[in-house]
């Protein structure tokens, strides 16, 4: 920023002022000066003219009889004015006749007419007629005496001029720039105010110049459009809170109206299943039991990713054996993995890991990958492997099932995609499992990998740190302390 | 301008009078030739007619010549000749020679050449108050009557005037000749 660019309006309109100032003047003094110069040199060759004339008229006896001493004498009456170097009398035939020094140093040319110029000095040539009659010349070599006093009284003359033009000028200014600095500063403070208070209801005062007035004008309309347009955004954002509210309570609501019904018929189709002995029956009642339990599958991860998207999912980050949890959610999928007859495991590094986790979240997380596991697999086993180091915890969940193909792999996570959604319907699921995982995944500030090959089967990795990441700002420096807690 | 103006009408003004007559030559040791003496005083009869104005009756009509007469024995021989053709006034010059003791009526300017002392002051008596320039050589010309005497001085020809005898005969000698010439006081 230059230094000019700190300086306020005010002063740089006064900067300009001064600047434009000085130098015009400056030129106008310097402009007059050399005109005043010019002025007096012509003026000095003129007074030369007239002193060449005037000895002329006096010369002409003393060259008519040839009385060389006479003709000095009259040169001599020159001797009063210092500027003249050389007064000369030349004969008709241009021989020198009488010569007067002004200066002992000074040059007489030998002859008349003379054709060199002699710098810094005037030269004068004028005839002696007498009678019709050229009878001799008069030659006068003159300096500029005075010049320099000239100029210096000039350069004094014209400072103080431009003193005197630039207070006065500063003055006006002074005076004048409120015209344009004041509404200017009005602007200023109104956007300052709006821009700290966000009071759009203030308004600036119409006045100054055109471009000014047009300013706050234009600076008025935008403040009144932004009043208007924040009216209108806080009416839709109380509407879009309400319709949420209303959404959440609908949901709320539809979760209990479907849920109940459901569970009369899950309960009674369990009932009738047992109740009945006809097997053809019983298979009828066991389909009615199997297509409700779909149901309520599908409706409660349904419900669960849209409280996920609504971001109405309470998580309760909190110190949680994952091995123990995990436990419990795969022995409650263990019936699954029988009615297939698929080998299901759980192995652990260790015997407890404690991560700080939402014990929900994980539960679920476990949940979607096991069940989707056992549900692409249609032999061979499903493994899940838990491992822990010191930062992160690491759940392995390996099927031998129909794998993914490697150009699906990428797209298995969006929402409502099943791998094998445009190869067979072979498989129930409503295409959601996968993208709960990977919602709950970033939730708990971890990782999610697949490796997977068609036919040979799929492994998901999922690597969360152990305690949340807002700690982790802080992990990296107490990385000791940390290490000593968890061995406490 | 005006400053410079004064100064030097000032400067002129305060010219010494008898200048033309203090000085003395730069070539001194050279003495007059007689020739050439000759000469310069032929001219300076020419000038002194240059410088001298008559009174307008006695010019008649602008056709009337300037009669340069030679009273007397011609000393110039034939440097005279020079001022053939020359203008006086845009009048041309008429040089006569006239015989010693005769009338130099009619003649504007009369050179006294040798002749006895007593023919002179007749015709110097003769002239007196006539608006003619008489011009002459001798050591008492002024005395007698005469307006210009010319002198050799060393190498130099100057000329003396008798302001009064000019003022008595009429005549306007002009103030660029005076200043030149050595001004002849009469007694008395």
């Amino acid at each position: 920023m230059k230094l000019v660019d700190r300086c306020s309006l005010k002063t740089q309109l006064l900067l300009i002022v001064l600047w434009t100032c000085t130098v015009t003047l400056l030129l106008n003094g310097v402009l007059f000066a050399f005109y005043d110069l010019a002025q007096f040199r012509r003026e000095k060759a003129r007074e030369l003219e007239v002193l060449g004339r005037v000895l002329a008229e006096h010369s002409v006896a003393p060259l008519v009889f040839q009385d060389m001493q006479a003709a000095i004498e009259t040169l001599e009456g020159v001797r009063s004015i210092p500027a003249v170097q050389v007064a000369a009398l030349y004969t008709a035939d241009g021989q020198l006749f009488a010569v007067y020094r002004g200066e002992s140093s000074a040059t007489v040319p030998p002859r008349l007419p003379v054709h060199e110029e002699t710098q810094g000095s005037f030269q004068y040539t004028t005839p002696v007629r007498w009678e019709g009659q050229t009878q001799g010349y008069v030659y006068l070599q003159a300096r500029l005496l005075g010049w320099q006093e000239r100029m210096v009284r000039y350069a004094s003359v014209g400072g103080s001029v431009i003193l005197l033009s630039l207070g006065v000028s500063m003055m006006l200014v002074a005076l004048l720039q409120r015209r344009i600095t004041r509404p200017l500063d009005h602007l200023r403070r109104v956007a300052r105010s709006v821009a700290e208070t966000h009071d759009y209801s203030v308004r600036v005062p119409v006045e100054g110049p055109v471009e000014l007035r047009e300013l706050a004008a234009t600076f008025n309309e935008m403040l009144t459009r932004v009043q208007e347009h924040q009216a209108v955004l806080v009416a839709a954002k109380e509407a879009a809170e309400e319709m949420a509210r209303l959404k959440s309570t609908f949901l709320a609501n539809m979760n209990h109206e479907i849920r109940t019904p459901l569970a009369g018929i899950l309960g009674y189709a369990q009932i009738l299943e047992e109740e009945l002995n006809d097997p053809m029956q019983r298979e009828m009642a066991q389909v009615i039991k199997q297509s409700g339990q779909r149901l309520l599958d599908t409706l409660d991860a349904l419900l669960y990713m849209s409280c996920l998207e609504a971001g109405t999912v309470r998580v309760r980050h909190q110190d949680l054996d994952v091995v123990a949890a995990t436990r419990a959610v795969v022995d409650e999928l263990a019936p699954l993995a029988r009615d297939k007859k698929l080998e299901l495991t759980v192995q652990s590094s260790e015997p407890a890991l404690i991560a700080c986790v939402d014990e929900g979240l994980w539960e679920r997380l476990v949940k979607n990958l096991v069940h989707n596991a056992i549900k692409f697999t249609e032999e061979g086993s499903v493994a899940v492997l838990l491992e822990g180091d010191a930062e992160t915890v690491q759940l392995q969940v390996a099927d031998t099932g129909i794998g993914i193909p490697e150009e699906l792999q990428s797209v298995i996570f969006e929402a409502f995609k099943q791998a094998s959604s445009g190869l067979s319907r072979d498989y129930e699921g409503s295409g959601l499992g996968l993208t709960i995982v990977q919602r709950i995944v970033r939730m708990l500030n971890g990782q999610i990998y697949v490796e997977s090959q068609p036919g040979i089967g799929s492994i998901f990795t999922v690597i969360i740190p152990r305690c949340r990441s807002d700690a982790a700002a802080t992990r990296a420096t107490t990385n000791g302390m940390s290490q000593q807690h968890q061995q406490a | 301008m005006d400053a410079l103006k004064y100064r030097l009408l000032l400067c002129l003004l305060l010219l010494p009078g008898g200048a033309g007559f203090a000085g003395t030559g730069t070539d001194q040791s050279v003495p007059l030739e007689k020739a050439r003496a000759a000469r310069i005083k032929a001219a300076f009869l020419y000038h002194f007619a240059q410088f001298s104005t008559w009174p307008e009756e006695v010019l008649g009509d602008a056709a009337t010549p300037i009669r340069l007469c030679i009273l007397g024995k011609d000393p110039f021989g034939s440097a005279l000749e020079q001022l053939q053709g020359k203008t006086v006034h845009n009048r041309p010059l008429e040089i006569r020679h006239l015989p010693a003791g005769t009338s130099a009526q009619g003649c504007h300017v009369v050179f006294m050449g040798p002749m006895p002392e007593r023919v002179l002051q007749a015709s110097l008596a003769q002239l007196q108050h006539r608006p003619v320039l008489t011009v002459g050589e001798g050591e008492d010309f002024l005395k007698q009557g005469g307006i210009v005497r010319l002198v050799e001085e060393k190498n130099r020809v100057r000329f003396e005037i008798n302001v009064m005898a000019a003022r008595r005969a009429g005549l306007q000698l002009s103030a660029r000749l005076l200043r030149l010439a050595r001004i002849y006081e009469e007694a008395g």
